[in-house]
């Protein structure tokens, strides 16, 4: 039985060929898929590493859905782990682009589980100084804005 | 790398427990405006609103020490479950007005923990509103307040708004002992005018303004048993009850395993494993404090602590619990009285 395939193009303008069930993870893709038959889609926005990366955890993912059905209660704690590893692999810059594509493309549990773990890397950060450093983002305070932000959120906790 | 936009952001921010996140204003422009949003404030409590219930709760005697000793575990604040000594907030909540003799009453609202207070000179009843978490108090006068008004139940008595906060006052007459925490709720061993023994339970975190914040539970055995006590502690998620016959001791009423119980008058704590009735009796697990405080506790903090003082053994026939429920926000109180401040 031979499965329909659809082709995303990344920037770099590398193609990918994707099972259709696998893209359709995708509620974005899944809809142009609808929109627009037979036609390879460019995801401008989205490096080829990212694009990769994507379709490896939609891959995964549709795997275990097929399978699914009253024997899936096993797997789906396997999926679980597998998602931790998945995102615990990839590096900080790469994992916020990944977000940002699981965002962009609409794929509600891997932005839950990037977002999961973005917040468990703030978690674990000491204070915001490190948070600046780990994120890349920019002190845009005022010595005098920090100060009175400070006296505002003494919390002793 | 991009930024994340707001809305990215808000997703992942939200995720967080209050403690984390209020400590990150100071990253950027961006997250002090993301953590202050009122989007975010929802988005925060919608994802927060199932995870598991706080347990916080404060112990000091009558003859209160310079200490109270709170034991708190609570996900959504980010609070780990140790039993620590919180002397600051004893202070501020026991000494803010050293006029203040006798504590009358305490009282729990939402969201925040209200003490009621009875000057012993004028006659003038005072409510300090106070959040723990961020060592917040203000001091209310509360002549204004209304007065006992009943509800059908006979049970609690109204419930007003002060400074933006509501206030619920529940008539200390009809309640015995202490409130337990559980499940966002506060639990309440009660008895109605005809003496009829009931748990009252408060929601705090209902957002209707109903009755069905406020439930009375009639225990199912009131016809068999008369003659007896009653208690109840948590045990996992339940409120588990004890009829105490008076001459046969504890008798257990519950099959669900494995809770602890302190015997006032034996000073001991007892650890019942209710599937297999064994029991362990803790005498031993005293730890000794530089301050002269010694605290009792076991391996399971949220079942029970205790404080004793070695030398004052009053303490231990007054101690008592103070349970309460944490807000689901860090709602900021106005007009704070800062500690050291009386």
């Amino acid at each position: 039985m031979s499965k329909k395939m659809i082709v995303l193009k990344s920037s770099e303008g590398v193609s990918f060929v994707v099972e259709e069930a696998v893209a359709r993870q995708s509620k974005i893709i899944s809809f142009l898929v609808e929109e627009f038959p037979d036609r390879e889609l460019p995801l401008t926005n989205m490096t080829s590493e990212i694009l990769r990366k994507t379709i490896e955890y939609c891959k995964k993912h549709v795997v275990e859905d097929d399978g699914g059905g009253d024997s899936s209660s096993s797997s789906s704690g396997d999926l679980k782990e597998w998602d931790v590893k998945f995102v615990a692999e990839i590096d900080q810059p790469r994992l916020m682009d990944l977000l940002m594509a699981a965002n962009y493309l609409d794929i509600p549990s891997l932005l839950d589980v990037t977002c999961q773990k973005v917040a468990d890397t703030i978690a674990a950060c000491n204070d915001e100084k490190e948070i600046r450093a780990t994120f890349n983002i920019e002190n845009d305070f005022t010595e005098e804005e920090v100060e009175a932000i400070r006296m505002e959120n003494q919390y002793p906790i | 790398m991009e930024s994340l936009t707001d809305y990215l952001w808000t997703m992942v921010l939200a995720r967080l427990p209050i403690k984390i996140f209020t400590g990150f204003k100071l990253v950027s422009k961006q997250w002090k405006s993301i953590l202050e949003s009122p989007f975010f404030r929802n988005l925060f409590m919608s994802v927060h609103q199932n995870s598991a219930s706080s347990s916080w709760s404060l112990m000091g005697g009558v003859y209160i020490g310079p200490e109270v000793v709170a034991h708190y575990q609570c996900d959504t604040w980010g609070l780990n479950g140790r039993v620590e000594a919180y002397s600051d907030v004893g202070l501020i909540l026991i000494q803010a007005n050293p006029k203040v003799k006798a504590i009358s009453t305490l009282y729990v609202a939402n969201p925040v923990l209200i003490h009621a207070k009875k000057s012993t000179v004028k006659e003038k009843r005072f409510l300090y509103v106070a959040n723990p978490v961020s060592q917040e108090c203000m001091e209310i006068c509360i002549d204004p307040l209304p007065s006992w008004c009943e509800t059908d139940e006979d049970l609690w008595t109204g419930d007003g708004v002060l400074f933006g906060y509501k206030v619920i006052l529940i008539d200390k007459f009809y309640f015995q002992g202490n409130s337990i925490s559980l499940n966002c709720n506060l639990h309440w061993l009660a008895g109605n005018s005809d003496n009829d023994e009931a748990v009252l339970s408060m929601d705090f975190y209902a957002t209707s303004t109903g009755s069905d914040r406020c439930r009375v539970t009639p225990f199912p055995d009131l016809e068999k048993f008369t003659k007896l006590r009653r208690a109840c502690t948590p045990c996992q998620v339940f409120l588990m009850y004890m009829n105490i016959h008076f001459s046969e001791g504890w008798q257990l009423m519950s099959e669900i395993s494995p809770s602890y119980f302190w015997g006032k008058e034996q000073e001991h704590l007892l650890s019942i494993n209710l599937h297999n009735g064994k029991f362990v009796i803790y005498s031993n697990q005293l730890e000794s404090r530089s301050d002269g405080l010694t605290m009792t506790h076991v391996n399971d903090l949220r079942a029970m602590i205790s404080l004793k003082s070695p030398t004052e053994m009053k303490y231990v026939e007054q101690a008592y619990l103070l349970p309460f429920v944490l807000p689901q926000w860090l709602y900021r109180i106005p007009n704070t009285v800062r500690r050291g401040i009386s």
